[in-house]
C-alpha cells in the first residue's frame, strides 16, 4: 500500500526550525533578564496567609465603594463624550480619501501614532505633574488617550468604507461639509457607534487605574485599603470592581448588537 | 394627477425624531450629572488641556539625554517580561480556549466554569492585578510576569475561543464521521485552521504586554515604568520625558515589528 503524504514536503523541517526559533527567543530572554526565581519560592510560602487572610469581605465599605464607582464611571463617561466630539473632528482631517489636504492627514496621523504609544497610566502621571492631583488631571489623562484611541479607529472606519460614496457625492457637488453630514457620518456611524462602545470600557478600566497614582474614583479607595493593609476592604473593592467591569462588558455588548441589527 | 404632489418637499431626513431626540438627552443629562459630581467647573474642565500643554511643555523641556545609557537594562527588562509573559499566557490561553470553545469541548458545565475563570481574569484592569500581587508577593521582576500573564491569559483565551468558534463545524464533523479521535480532530481539524488566527492575535497581545509590562513598572513591579515613577517624583522632569521618549521608540519599534511579521505569515 501506498503512503500517502498528509503534510506537504519540506512542512516539517519548516515547523522545527519555526520552534526552535521561537524556543531560543524565549529562552534567551529569560537568560537576559535573570528573574530571581528563588525569592520568589520563599514568597510563595508567605502567598497562601496573605490569601486565607484576604478570604474575609468587609461590607461596611460598600456604600463608599458605591460613590467611588460613580466618580469613575463620571471620569470616563465625561472623557468619552468630549474626546467624541474632538476625535470625529480631527479623523475628517485624517482620513486621506477626505482630508482637505494630504499634509495635514500625514501630519495629525503621526502626532497621534506618538501619542497612542504614551501608556495612558504614564500620561496620568504626566498630567499630575503639570495640574495636581484631583478630577481635572483624570479628565485630561483620560482624554487623551480616548482621543488617540478614538482617531485612529474613526479614521480606519472612513477610509475603510467611504471611497465610493465620497466620489458619488463630489460628483453631484458636494461640498466638503455635506460630504460629511450626509454622506459619511451616516454611512459610518455604526462603526463608530461599535468604536465607542469599547472605547468607554477602556476609558472605564483606564480611570480605575488612574486612581493607583492618585487621581480619585475606586482606583483610590484600593490603593489606600491596601496600603493601611486592610485585607479585608481590599478584597471587597477588587469583587466591586470586578462586578462593575462585568456588567459594563454586559451593556456594551447589548449597545453593539441592538446597533449591528438595525434596532435603533 | 394633482398638482399639489409635485410640490412636496421629500425630506432628507426621514428617520422618526423622537428617539435620537431621547437619547441625545439622556446623554446631555448624565453628562451635567458628570460635571456636577465630579465638582469640576466647566472652565477648569475645558481649560485643564490647553492649561497641561502649556505646562507640559514649560516642565518637561528640555529632555535630558545624559544618562541614556542607564536606561538599557530597564528596556531589555521590559521587552524580556513581555516576550515571556506571552510565551507562557499564549500555552495556557490555547489550552482554555479549547476548553471555552464548543467546537472542542462538549461538557457544558467545564465550558461555563472556564468562561467564568476568564471573565474574572480579564475584567479587572491589569493595573489593579499589578497592584495586588505586589501586595501579595511583594515587589519584583517576577510579579510582573506574573500579573502580564494573568492579563493576557483573560484576553487571549476569548479570543482563541472566538477564532475556534469560527472554524466551520462542517469540517470536524466529517472528520467525526471519519471515525476520527478527539486529538486527531485537534490536531488535524482544529490547529491547521486556527494558525492564522492565532499568530495574529499572540502578536496584538504581545503589542499589548509591551505597553503593560512599562505601565506595571509604576506600581513596583520592575521595568522601565519604575524609572519613570522615581524621575517625575523627584522633579528631574527633563529625564523623565527622556524615558517616556524610549517608550515611544519602543512601542512604534514593536508594532513595526509585529505588523511585518504579520504580513509575512497572515
Amino acid at each position: 500500500m501506498e503512503h500517502i503524504r498528509v503534510t506537504s514536503k519540506g512542512s516539517v523541517g519548516k515547523s522545527i526550525l519555526t520552534v526552535l526559533t521561537l524556543g531560543t527567543v524565549f529562552f534567551a530572554a529569560v537568560k537576559l533578564i535573570d528573574l530571581d526565581m528563588q525569592k520568589f519560592y520563599e514568597r510563595l510560602e508567605n502567598a497562601p496567609e496573605v490569601l486565607s487572610r484576604m478570604m474575609t469581605i468587609d461590607l461596611s465599605i460598600v456604600p463608599d465603594t458605591f460613590s467611588n464607582i460613580v466618580t469613575s464611571l463620571a471620569l470616563a463617561f465625561l472623557s468619552l463624550v468630549v474626546a467624541v466630539f474632538l476625535a470625529m473632528l480631527l479623523s475628517f482631517l485624517a482620513a486621506s480619501n477626505i482630508a482637505p489636504h494630504r499634509l495635514t492627514a500625514i501630519f495629525i496621523k503621526s502626532i497621534f501614532a506618538v501619542i497612542r504609544s504614551v501608556p495612558s497610566l504614564v500620561w496620568g502621571l504626566m498630567v499630575i505633574a503639570s495640574l495636581g492631583f484631583g478630577n481635572t488631571s483624570g479628565f485630561v489623562a483620560i482624554l487623551i488617550s480616548a482621543v488617540g484611541y478614538l482617531t485612529k479607529t474613526f479614521t480606519g472606519s472612513i477610509e475603510e468604507t467611504g471611497g465610493e460614496i465620497i466620489e458619488a457625492m463630489k460628483s453631484t457637488g458636494a461640498s466638503w461639509f455635506q460630504i460629511i453630514f450626509h454622506g459619511l457620518i451616516p454611512l459610518c456611524i455604526t462603526s463608530f457607534i461599535a468604536w465607542i462602545t469599547v472605547c468607554f470600557e477602556s476609558n472605564l478600566s483606564e480611570s480605575i487605574g488612574l486612581g493607583i497614582i492618585g487621581v480619585g474614583g475606586i482606583g483610590l479607595l484600593l490603593t489606600q485599603a491596601i496600603n493601611t493593609y486592610n485585607y479585608a476592604q481590599t478584597t471587597t473593592i477588587v469583587i466591586m470592581i470586578c462586578l462593575l467591569m462585568f456588567v459594563m462588558e454586559l451593556l456594551m455588548t447589548r449597545i453593539k448588537k441592538n446597533i449591528k441589527y438595525g434596532n435603533s | 394627477m394633482n398638482n399639489k404632489a409635485i410640490n412636496y418637499k421629500i425630506p432628507i431626513d426621514q428617520r422618526e425624531i423622537k428617539r435620537p431626540l431621547f437619547i441625545m438627552l439622556s446623554i446631555f443629562a448624565l453628562l451635567s450629572f458628570s460635571v456636577y459630581y465630579l465638582e469640576i467647573s466647566f472652565i477648569e474642565m475645558m481649560m485643564g488641556l490647553p492649561n497641561f500643554v502649556m505646562f507640559f511643555f514649560q516642565k518637561f523641556f528640555p529632555p535630558n539625554a545624559e544618562n541614556l545609557q542607564h536606561y538599557i537594562p530597564a528596556v531589555i527588562d521590559t521587552l524580556g517580561y513581555a516576550v515571556i509573559s506571552t510565551y507562557i499566557s499564549t500555552i495556557i490561553a490555547f489550552i482554555l480556549g479549547i476548553l471555552i470553545s464548543e467546537n472542542t469541548n462538549k461538557f457544558k458545565t467545564l465550558q461555563v466554569v472556564t468562561r467564568g475563570f476568564v471573565s474574572i481574569l480579564r475584567n479587572i484592569p491589569f493595573i489593579i492585578w499589578g497592584a495586588l500581587l505586589v501586595y501579595i508577593f511583594g515587589i519584583g521582576g517576577i510579579v510582573g510576569v506574573f500579573a502580564l500573564i494573568l492579563v493576557t491569559v483573560g484576553f487571549l483565551s476569548k479570543s482563541y475561543a472566538e477564532s475556534i468558534d469560527e472554524i466551520s463545524g462542517d469540517k470536524l464533523e466529517a472528520l467525526r464521521a471519519n471515525g476520527s479521535s478527539y486529538l486527531q480532530i485537534l490536531f488535524h481539524g482544529v490547529i491547521p485552521e486556527f494558525i492564522p488566527a492565532w499568530i495574529n492575535w499572540t502578536l496584538f497581545a504581545f503589542e499589548i504586554n509591551v505597553r503593560a509590562s512599562v505601565v506595571l513598572g509604576l506600581v513596583g513591579a520592575g521595568g522601565i515604568g519604575v524609572l519613570i515613577d522615581t524621575n517625575i517624583n523627584l522633579f528631574k522632569y527633563g529625564e523623565a520625558i527622556t524615558i517616556i521618549a524610549v517608550v515611544v521608540i519602543i512601542i512604534l519599534l514593536t508594532e513595526l515589528v509585529t505588523n511585518s511579521i504579520r504580513k509575512r505569515f497572515v
